[in-house]
């Protein structure tokens, strides 16, 4: 504010006083006071008129206007301005981006300023946004927050994964809420137009959640879309298309390779397990393994033995993949008058997949509307229509088999099985044959927050939100008689038909007053209360026996297999409810602190738990407004924050705190049964208690700046699923159990080293590090362990428990080494049940030198967060050309590839990781690759600390060369901007992992796109 | 000033509305264990769960795991190789300890069934006392229905694990505890079947998941005769007179053909129609998930396994000891129905899957080979029906009890003239007719290969091996995986109690059966 008053002054010393009152012509231009950049889209209105105008692309606007009168200029993401009308003289305006202050954040059932939010928040831009074109916005935010930890997946059709600061529950749920317009919803936020997005407020700590005390435990992300400003109606329109491939391929041997790998297996096997007399064995293996004709040999086919002698080498993969595009059109429709404001726009995407057969298309429509009836009453709407239609892949199997295909095999579809070498293996189908399932699924989601908002007297706000979330969802499959699935099954055609729906409703109330006394005392408040009520059920039909595969999955009439039925369905729901209270003190504008209370029930809890409390309180303090920092230029910002809070969690399965009988047909009546589960009646909410403290600091204007957060969170009563006792009657129970112990820092830094009149330079960076440590299981508990596996009961190597440990271990047997012929007195004194363990063979540590290999020798050999992780992006700019560079970082994190395992140990039927060349032989001991073996029983390359490998990565995840046009040009054909941009994803990773990606793990390999785009308006 | 009054009647009308009952959400598609024992219909739905649930102890491979590592069967030699937890059935190793998932696994499903039962018996009692006329006849049934689950299945669990922290439901709610002694337990076992025995019918109910009285008269003389020494329950005496009672008075007979007992296409459901005459009672199965049992796929031979709809295909779990193969005289009918010998499908003899063991195409059992999937559904679908009791071995038990009371040759003639009989169709060749004059001791040995040619693969033989006090002797001579590695001792008659149970049940600290870790 102190800027425009400064402007004033010059203006009114520069300017003879005393213009006339009459319609005069006001041109200007505008810009950012940090960059100095011309800011085109800026609305310009006169205060009390419709009329209006906007910024063209250099920045500049002319307007009609008489004197006295008061033009207002307003841009997302900056403050808002207003500028007295006093002569003609051109304006020069410079906007201050808004930085923590002056913006409006609607939270459930309230419009807060942001600057309220006391608490640790980050704020992604549209124009952040825009950097990345992607359909998924989680992809779109990727290493751009300090703390937010986004894991994009390789395999098509998933959304990313999120985490907020870490881990802060065990089981059950690790991922934010969204909050869309002040709707809440937990899934399906990847469905959003990202063009639609004007801001997204990233909540991180106990205080800034604490507005949704009853779910805050995960962090908050609050996402506000567009709204019409005033003056000129714009339209807008963003294009892009892209082309896309696979990131990476493994390294594979060819087909000589894999013939010697496969016959040095058959020979290491022969060796160790055959009881022939010496004599004849060099015979036998002549005959049987060396020989290059089919029979005598026995470990070829003739068809891999003629692809062998030909050179061949064939490529499954190729079989079942393609090349992808995808492509993206939006267009918007925006304007506002004095009583009202409007937004309309358009989406339509659509993508083709890697794997063939798949492709997917969404059209979305969205539309805000805001409208003042009275001047006490205000209305309006944020909704949003979304569609959804594709064919996403039919078996999930079908990659990895394909990928894993003994590439001395010539592809065909003529068999039902894959074959590995002479045997034939019932567990992998026919990637070919694949290609016959039909998939085809849709979705239809309609979203609508609809509010009414009074407004009594200055101040007095009071505001009724009702929301409504419909999704509708429908999902067929046909498995055709061609396909192994149905002739697996002896099913003879067989068709899926899964349906969902979910309707969920939203009823937010709030009293809001604010009010400035003696011009220093700032005092706020909200009172509200919130209902929610979630409804959600399916159901699927799995039928068989069509003989031919006429009418796909949509005539089940013909189904004849009646027998072989499978029909099943769900129906569930559950409510929320709450009361909070939020008080506001800010002393002049330097001292802030923010008290909130909140009572929350849900329905998942049992009648002795039901409610919880969830406080929080936080302070913030501005350096830079205290006298003492007025006189300095170097500082341009300097706050600290604290807070502390508690924010909750309910994200458990429903009706846990019941004993509950499902219902089972069998022996012609329906039975009761219960599945293990035993209820607990005192199940209470899940505690997440946060410490955080931050600093923000400027300095030079802000052109260098930092944010850095401490936390220390305390997650207490965790809700897990426990295993019981078995002679209790039941195996499993929800429980509140033990704590969990998280913290980190969070620091991410903002500079801009060159800023003249045609060239900037902009660094952001971010670096996030967090630890967790369970400090406390049930009971006495030491360790809980994930069982599972072929009886249900084997302790898997990830997934368990351990106090002490962090969340997320690997548990496995440490290495101990390759046995070599020295070493086989030791290994022969050990207990190792019917494994064998010879020369070149992995010995597992006998860590507690009791002669036997058992799970007692298993421990923690590594942890799958990172250390540290974050992002770093960069943009350069000459006149209307710019270069933006984005990459996200990983460093510490262990993954086991089970890919490469599997690649790495092939005895030559399948194929193998080229890596494999470095085995074991008498004659290449010193390695670490076992030796080839055909049918191994020993200790396998998975089962210990050798396979653990370091997922630290660095990624180019962002490379977009821009131009916008001039100005002048644009105008010439009516344009009022345009600018076309080149961006390629994922263009380089730099890791020493061996899987696909350190990242987005084995399932699929990660992908790259290049892409090419326009933005325009008028 | 209206709009205040508006505003001020809105939000108390959202506060209210906020109350309680907006946060009581009841599940749709289940019942909660209130409701569950609220009217016959409700508990008539909970026992058919109970019994579905005690089948489950016998469906897919952990149905298997009792049964493995005796005289009679053993693992395949893919499956010893590839699971150390599992070998531990059959290797006696270090692996047959508490950590021992599959051993857990056996422990983990028996329970359920045990402490619903005890739930159900509970509420039931309560309800009987408010009930009156017909629903109380119900009732009663009910209670004799479930007092016999609960008998059965406490039966395996003690002759299993010995000493065990018996059910004891408190307010409808079961409350831990420590293990008790083998005369609670067993005590616990009579009085349930005395009550089975006071509230069932003789005659068998339309629905064969309901026992009879012969039902509970047969387990408690299995209980009589296999309960150890130290329980105080042995009793021949007493187990002869059930057996006599049953013999004279239950109705039974055998079937005059053995084949027809394990022809899923003859023997098929749970309707008193479609029983056998033989059938005392019956794990009853069919084609239909979930009511298949999957046996097949434990039991058949892999090398058959690449076309999924043949009747002998499978995965090597469970083989018969040479022993076992063996020990049929020539013209014994029973051993073309109990073992596979011939694999050739559709003319082609079929050749071993390379790497997945050299036993695919040894004998297999075959008493769960399903003929009415062959050639249509895999063979995993299969659903023969597995007997629990039947006539032949209350028979043999009879006959047992005969000889340990001391008239070896009335048990010489019973098994003469009913069992062998019938095994060599009818007509008993003079050769393989037992002679009458044995000695006492001569009858255990035979009646002990008499049982394994009846009932091989039914489940029966590692009880059998414990109570006659053969089980490491025999072992170690006739198990394929003992005698290249004797290590089975006395000790190895109990599992050992898993951790799953001593670390989650404060009663149990330290507690565990002697000799085992």
């Amino acid at each position: 504010m102190s800027k425009l008053r400064l402007y004033l002054i010059l203006l009114m010393c520069v300017l003879p006083l005393g213009a006339m009152a009459q319609n005069m012509k006001i041109e200007g231009s505008i810009r950012d006071s940090q960059t100095k950049e011309a800011l085109a889209g800026v609305n310009v209105s006169v205060q009390g008129e419709s009329a209006g105008t906007m910024t063209d692309g250099k920045g500049e606007f002319s307007i009609t206007t008489q004197r006295g009168s008061v033009l207002e200029f307003s841009f997302i993401g900056y403050d808002k301005q207003e500028y007295v009308v006093k002569t003609n003289a051109k304006i020069q305006l410079e906007m201050e981006p808004s930085a923590i202050d002056m913006d409006e954040v609607i939270v459930v059932g309230a419009s807060m300023k942001k600057s309220d939010l006391t608490g640790s928040v980050a704020r992604v831009s549209e124009r952040a946004l825009q950097q990345t074109p992607s359909a998924d916005l989680n992809a779109a935010l990727q290493g751009k927050v300090a703390g937010v930890y986004i894991q994009n997946s390789a395999k098509p059709g998933e959304a990313a994964s999120i985490k907020i600061r870490g881990n802060n529950s065990i089981q059950y749920g690790t991922s934010p809420i969204y909050v869309i317009d002040g709707l809440l919803v937990d899934q399906g936020f990847e469905m959003l137009n990202p063009s639609d997005i004007a801001t997204i407020d990233v909540l991180k700590d106990a205080s800034a959640t604490a507005i949704y005390g009853a779910r805050g435990a995960n962090g908050v992300v609050v996402i506000t879309t567009k709204k019409g400003q005033k003056g000129k109606p714009r339209v807008t329109y963003d294009g892009w298309f892209g082309a896309q491939n696979f990131s990476k391929t493994m390294p594979m041997i060819d087909g000589a390779q894999l013939h010697d790998l496969r016959v040095e297996a058959y020979i290491n096997e022969f060796n160790n397990t055959s009881t022939l007399p010496a004599a004849r064995r060099e015979w036998y293996i002549e005959n049987n393994f060396r020989s290059t004709t089919v029979p005598p040999n026995t470990i070829f086919t003739e068809d891999e033995m003629n692809a062998y002698l030909a050179g061949e080498t064939y490529d499954w993969l190729d079989a079942v993949t393609q090349k992808a595009h995808q492509q993206n059109h939006a267009i918007s429709v925006s304007g506002a008058g004095d009583k009202g404001s409007y937004f309309l726009s358009f989406n339509y995407n659509q993508q083709t997949g890697l794997m063939k057969n798949v492709s997917y298309k969404r059209y979305s429509g969205k539309v805000n509307l805001e409208q003042m009836v009275k001047p006490w009453l205000k209305v309006g709407t944020n909704s949003t229509f979304v569609y959804q239609s594709g064919h996403p892949v039919g078996n999930d199997n079908t990659f990895s088999t394909a990928l894993t295909a003994d590439p001395l095999l010539p592809v065909s579809g003529d068999y039902w099985y894959m074959r590995y070498g002479t045997e034939e293996s019932q567990s992998h189908n026919n990637p070919i044959r694949d290609l016959n399932i039909v998939r085809d699924a849709d979705q239809a989601r309609f979203m609508s927050s609809n509010f009414v908002n009074i407004n009594p007297v200055k101040g007095l706000d009071i505001r009724s939100t009702f929301s409504v979330d419909f999704m509708s969802k429908e999902d067929y499959t046909y498995y055709s008689t061609e396909t192994t699935t149905s002739y697996k099954n002896s099913a003879d055609g067989d068709a899926v038909q899964r349906k969902d729906k979910l309707l969920n409703w939203q009823w937010d109330n709030t009293v809001s007053y604010k009010t400035l006394i003696a011009d220093k005392h700032s005092i706020s408040a909200i009172l509200g209360t919130n209902m929610s009520y979630y409804s959600y059920n399916w159901s699927n039909i799995d039928v068989r026996g069509f003989d031919n595969d006429f009418f796909l999955y949509k005539a089940i009439a013909g189904a004849s297999k009646k027998e072989d039925f499978n029909v099943s369905s769900d129906f569930w729901t559950y409510s929320m409810a709450s009361v909070f209270l939020r008080l506001g003190y800010v002393y002049d504008s330097r001292y802030y602190i923010t008290l909130t209370g909140r009572y929350d029930g849900s329905s998942k809890f049992g009648p002795n738990n039901k409610w919880g409390f969830f406080p929080s309180v936080s302070a913030s303090w501005n350096i830079t407004g205290e006298k003492f920092m007025q006189n300095q230029h170097v500082v341009s910002n300097l706050r600290l924050r604290v807070g502390y809070g508690l924010a909750g969690n309910q994200n458990i399965p429903n009706y846990g705190y019941q004993t509950l009988y499902d219902v089972r047909a069998t022996l012609a009546s329906s039975a009761l049964v219960n599945f293990g589960r035993y209820g607990n009646p005192d199940l209470r909410w899940e505690k997440q208690k946060q410490v955080n403290v931050g600093l923000d600091y400027g300095m030079f204007k802000d052109r260098l700046s930092f944010a850095l957060d401490f936390f220390h969170i305390d997650n207490e009563d965790l809700l897990m699923t426990i295993s019981k006792s078995p002679s209790s009657g039941y195996l499993t129970q929800l429980a509140n159990v033990g704590t969990l112990r998280n913290k980190g820092v969070e620091l991410s830094l903002n500079a801009s080293p060159v800023r003249t009149k045609d060239w900037s330079w902009d660094i952001g960076f971010n670096i996030s590090a967090d630890r967790n440590k369970i400090i406390k299981l049930d009971g006495q508990a030491q360790e809980i362990y994930n069982l599972g596996g072929y009886t249900n009961n084997e302790i898997q190597s990830e997934g368990n428990l351990f106090v002490g440990q962090p969340l997320n271990t690997i548990y496995m047997y440490l290495f101990d080494r390759i046995v070599q012929e020295s070493d086989m007195d030791y290994v022969n004194s050990l207990e190792l049940s019917s494994r064998m363990v010879q020369p070149g063979d992995i010995l597992p540590l006998d860590r507690d030198h009791n002669g036997i290999i058992n799970d007692q020798d298993r421990t923690v050999v590594g942890v799958k967060d990172p250390k540290f992780y974050g992002g770093i992006n960069t943009t350069l700019r000459w006149r209307g050309l710019e270069l933006t560079l984005v990459g996200n970082y990983s460093y510490g994190a262990k993954r086991v590839s089970s890919l490469y395992n599997t690649l790495i140990t092939s005895d030559g039927r399948g194929a193998a990781h080229e890596d494999i060349l470095n085995r074991w032989t008498p004659e290449n001991t010193n390695t670490t690759i076992p030796r080839a073996y055909h049918a191994f029983t020993g200790f396998g390359y998975g089962s210990t600390s050798l396979c653990v490998q370091d997922a630290s990565f660095f990624r180019l995840s962002q490379v977009t060369l821009a131009y916008t046009f001039p100005h002048k040009w644009m105008r010439k054909i009516y344009l009022e901007n345009l600018r076309i941009y080149f961006t390629g994803n994922n263009l380089l990773t730099a890791t020493k992992y061996k899987g696909f990606d350190p990242e987005t793990g084995d399932w699929y390999p990660n992908t790259r796109m290049y892409v090419a785009g326009i933005n325009l308006s008028f | 000033m209206k709009k205040y009054i508006y505003i001020i009647i809105f939000f108390t009308i959202v506060g209210f509305s906020c109350k309680d009952p907006f946060l009581e959400q009841e599940p749709q598609t289940a019942l909660s264990s209130e409701q569950v024992f609220e009217n016959p219909e409700s508990v008539q739905a909970f026992v058919y769960g109970l019994y579905y649930q005690w089948r489950t102890t016998r469906v897919n491979r952990k149905g298997f795991y009792t049964m493995l590592g005796t005289d009679e069967a053993q693992q395949g030699e893919y499956q010893v190789r590839t699971e150390p937890m599992q070998a531990a059935f059959d290797r006696y190793d270090g692996y047959y300890d508490s950590e021992n998932t599959s051993i857990a696994e056996a422990w983990n499903i028996r329970w359920p069934v045990a402490v619903q039962a005890s739930e159900g018996l509970y509420h039931i009692n309560k309800l009987l006392g408010k009930a009156s006329g017909e629903e109380a006849e119900q009732y009663k049934l009910f209670l004799g229905q479930i007092s016999f689950y609960r008998a059965c299945i406490l039966f395996e669990l003690t002759q299993y694990w010995g000493k065990l922290p018996l059910p004891n439901v408190v307010d409808g709610q079961n409350q831990l505890g420590a293990r008790k002694s083998l005369q609670e337990v067993y005590k616990m076992i009579t009085d349930d079947l005395e009550t089975s025995i006071a509230t069932l019918s003789e005659k068998r109910p339309t629905d064969g998941r309901i026992p009879t009285v012969w039902a509970a008269k047969m387990l408690l003389a299995k209980v009589y005769m296999a309960a150890p020494e130290e329980s105080g329950y042995r009793n021949f005496a007493e187990a002869r007179n059930l057996l006599e009672d049953l013999k004279n008075r239950g109705g039974f007979a055998l079937e005059s053909n053995y084949a027809d007992l394990f022809d899923a296409s003859k023997v098929a459901g749970h309707l008193p129609s479609e029983a056998s005459t033989e059938e005392i009672f019956t794990f009853y199965f069919n084609n239909v998930w979930p009511d298949d049992n999957q046996a097949q796929w434990y039991c058949g031979s892999r090398a058959c396994s690449s076309d999924p709809n043949c009747m002998y295909g499978g995965y090597d779990l469970i083989l018969p000891t040479s022993y076992c193969v063996n020990i049929f005289e020539p013209g014994d009918k029973r051993k073309d129905v109990s073992i596979r010998t011939d694999f050739v499908y559709n003319g082609k003899q079929p050749s071993p899957a390379a790497g997945f063991g050299e036993d695919q195409l040894k004998p297999h059992f075959k008493k769960y080979e399903d003929v009415r999937i062959d050639g249509t559904k895999s063979f995993y679908n299969t659903g023969g029906n597995m007997y629990y009791f039947r006539y032949a071995d209350a028979l043999l038990m009879l006959a047992e009890c005969m000889n340990e009371t001391g008239n070896t040759s009335e048990a010489v003639t019973l098994v003469n003239t009913t069992v062998r009989t019938r095994a060599f169709g009818g007509a008993l060749p003079a050769e393989y007719t037992w002679d009458t004059g044995m000695s006492q001791d001569e009858f255990r040995t035979k009646i002990l290969d008499e049982r394994m040619r009846e009932l091989a693969c039914e489940g029966w033989r590692r009880i059998d091996l414990a109570r006659t006090g053969k089980f490491e002797e025999l072992i170690r001579a006739r198990n394929t995986w003992q005698v290249a590695n004797p290590t089975v001792e006395a000790k190895h008659r109990l599992f050992p109690l898993p951790m799953v149970e001593i670390k989650q049940n404060p009663n149990l600290t330290g507690d565990q059966n002697p000799g085992l870790n």
